[in-house]
């Protein structure tokens, strides 16, 4: 009896739900205590890499408004293998409703027309998100995703009170950074801090000087992309690698077995002067060390040669992507669209400061952010001297790059060799695309 | 006769029908992809193209040399030590059974947790080994972190890990020697390495062979521990061919890591049907 009463029930909510959706009513609740989402179950992927905090509270907020109830299904490992895990799931028809994934080249690789909803019709939300993010994760015309978290800069993190100590100032060009470097290796201390040992956090320093390839070639990520331009024939691009391969002498002695949250904890406890890294570490920190130990650090972009262009990489965040064979699209979508709507960002920016500007127009920074955010990185956007990473404004990418680096660090092969050995491996990424190249 | 036959055919055809669908039919169709670029829903036909970028890739041969050191000094070392191992356990010791345990515990473990375990235990500044080389006086060594040595750290690993099932075979090879040898040969004045050498060893041929093949397999094959300990790096110097192959359908290249899998299924077929006739010729002789 009780169980003929539930499913009778279930099927009223559930026949509520899809007249108010199909009417595309904007009021959320049906009637008092029926919410349109009654009785559903949405399943998000994502990696215990992310700082879920944020999106913890917005998930709390969403299942209050819609009824809904949301599920992380947190894998355990990062990077490539997360990526390869996405892939599988994806083929396999096995994926969640909802999924955080990157944007940029690794999502177009995806395939998205076969997997995700295309939110493009939905004006209103689209209207909302900046035109470099929207292009990050938009494939033939469709949108798929909204931004998981704010931007951030692949940018030199540096240890403020070991600046002051020494008396050093903001290196804008690459040698003035390489001087500080020999300034902090005689005082004792590890200049830069090497957190080879996962991978990604190793091609840092090569990805995040995308700038000043941009700055020397502003037409670098369309020629590559159609094979006219090459890593080993362009000077700024070999001197991205050449730079890997600088600062060898000044990393920590086990910089090839550390790995990233360990280089978290040791920079935070004040250990290595600079680290060059994605500012999502910022977050990181800040949720293990607290406000004092972010506060210390300040940031900079990667400097190329001229001292008056001295800019900022810029990386787009991940975005969030719904299932297209999920029964329970329709919930996911809604979710999508509460997640950037000022409320969710205000609750997700209480929990955890941005790392970069929001890619959602006309929502300013709150005021917790970090120092190295507001003072530092600001300063670049205001000034203009920003530029979103190669993966953001060309589809292909390589196998070889952490490999590569590490080589270059390593000191077994040169510059120039790492840089032709990864234009042959881009041209495998090219031939998968479909691309034409001559 | 004929009623013969069919009798025959009759228990043969499930085994057949397995081996056709989950192996022959999905060889062939790998051939086939290997030959496209394919995603998951289109395929494009582009001849031999996969193989020759596989085969003109510098780090794609790496991965080819390291698969055959791994091979080489792997399935080595585990024929040997295994074989020291044994011949130690089945001798007159007390702690014997204690041993046998212990010798045998590396293999109830996840080979992820193996190399988990001694990632940390080799880390160049924090980890026991090196602690251990100090505190005696030694300089440490970046066991994971250096070229060099990387590549023998993780053999080092996997022979801790691999001995454990050989010496298992051959203790079962030698306990089953009739001591009616031994006691002959004790009698004629054999010392007891000319009892190792001259009946231990060739008794227990057939253990050595299956040790000799399933080491070379399971070196072949090696990439969990190998993938946990360093990712294939520093640089390429621990990626095999499984490694590489993983890399390239991970970053998306289906048609070049289905080429990579032909070229180490072709790899390890011709090496593995000689060794095998090579071993069954030297039981026979």
């Amino acid at each position: 009896m009780k169980k003929r009463f539930m499913a009778g029930l279930t099927a009223a909510v559930l026949f509520t739900g899809s007249v108010a959706a199909g009417m595309g009513s904007v009021t959320v609740n049906a009637s008092e205590g029926e919410k349109e989402f009654s009785g559903i179950t949405l399943d998000l992927m994502t990696t215990n890499e992310n700082v879920l905090d944020g999106l913890n509270a917005v998930i709390t907020a969403a299942e209050e408004k819609f009824g809904f109830k949301i599920e992380l299904d947190i894998t355990g490992s990062g990077g490539e293998d997360y990526n390869n895990l996405v892939r599988t799931r994806l083929a396999s028809g096995d994926m969640d409703d909802l999924l955080l994934y990157n944007s940029g080249a690794l999502f177009k690789q995806l395939n998205p027309s076969q997997y995700f909803v295309d939110i493009s019709n939905d004006k209103e939300l689209v209207d909302r998100l900046d035109e470099t993010f929207l292009e990050t994760v938009s494939a033939d015309g469709a949108v798929y995703g909204v931004p998981f978290s704010s931007s951030q800069a692949g940018c030199i993190l540096y240890n403020k009170e070991i600046y002051k100590e020494l008396n050093l100032e903001i290196p804008h060009t690459w040698d003035e950074f390489l001087e500080n470097c020999k300034v902090i290796k005689e005082s004792g201390q590890t200049p830069v801090l090497g957190a080879f040992g996962d991978g990604w956090p190793g091609i840092v320093t090569n990805f995040g000087d995308y700038y000043n390839v941009h700055a020397e070639n502003p037409d670098f990520a369309e020629e590559l992309t159609a094979g006219k331009a090459k890593w080993a024939a362009t000077p700024a691009g070999v001197k991205s690698f050449q730079k890997c391969g600088d600062i060898a002498e000044y990393l920590n002695e086990d910089y090839m077995s550390t790995g990233y949250s360990d280089a978290c904890d040791r920079f935070a406890n004040g250990e290595g002067a600079h680290w060059i890294i994605l500012t999502q570490v910022l977050s990181n920190i800040y949720s293990l060390y607290g406000e004092e130990a972010v506060s210390n650090i300040g940031a900079f972009g990667i400097p190329g040669d001229d001292p008056d262009d001295h800019g900022l990489t810029v990386w787009m965040p991940g975005a969030i992507y719904a299932n297209k064979d999920s029964e329970n699209a329709a919930a996911a979508e809604a979710f999508m669209k509460f997640y950037i709507s000022d409320e969710a960002l205000d609750l997700y920016s209480e929990q955890i400061p941005p790392d970069g500007p929001y890619c959602i127009k006309e929502y300013e920074m709150p005021k917790n952010t970090y120092p190295a955010v507001k003072d530092d990185m600001q300063a670049y956007f205001d000034e203009g001297k920003t530029w979103p990473a190669l993966e953001f404004s060309s589809p292909l990418e390589g196998t070889e790059a952490i490999a590569l680096i590490q080589q270059v660090t390593m000191g077994e092969i040169t510059a120039e060799e790492a840089a032709a050995a990864y234009d042959q491996n881009l041209e495998s990424s090219a031939i998968q695309l479909g691309l034409e190249w001559e | 006769m004929r009623k013969n036959k069919i009798y025959h055919v009759g228990f043969v055809i499930p085994l057949i029908i397995v081996f056709t669908a989950f192996f022959l039919v999905p060889m062939v169709i790998s051939l086939y992809f290997s030959m496209t670029v394919w995603n998951f829903d289109s395929a494009k036909f582009c001849g031999l193209k996969n193989y020759i970028t596989f085969f003109t890739t510098k780090s794609l041969w790496t991965g080819v040399k390291n698969t055959l050191i791994y091979a080489l000094l792997g399935s080595g070392g585990i024929t040997v030590l295994a074989f020291m191992l044994a011949a130690f356990l089945t001798s007159r010791i007390r702690t014997k059974n204690f041993i046998r345990s212990a010798v045998f515990f590396p293999n109830l473990v996840s080979a992820i947790a193996v190399g988990i375990t001694f990632t940390a235990m080799m880390h160049p500044t924090k980890g026991i080994i090196n602690k251990l080389i100090e505190f005696l006086g030694g300089t440490r060594i970046n066991f994971l972190g250096d070229t060099k040595t990387a590549l023998f750290s993780v053999i080092l690993v996997l022979l801790w890990k691999g001995l454990s099932i050989a010496t298992v075979i051959y203790v079962a090879g030698i306990t089953s020697i009739d001591t009616d040898y031994y006691e002959a040969a004790a009698i004629d004045g054999a010392n007891g390495w000319a009892r190792l050498v001259h009946i231990t060893v060739p008794l227990c041929r057939s253990s050595i062979n299956t040790v000799i093949l399933l080491s070379v397999i399971g070196s072949f094959r090696n990439f969990d521990l190998m993938w946990a300990m360093t990712g294939g790096g520093p640089g390429y110097a621990t990626d095999n061919m499984a490694s590489i192959v993983y890399k390239q359908y991970a970053a998306g290249f289906y048609g070049l890591s289905t080429a990579g899998n032909v070229v180490l299924f072709l790899i390890i077929a011709v090496l593995i049907f000689p060794l095998q006739k090579l071993l069954n010729w030297k039981k026979e002789v």
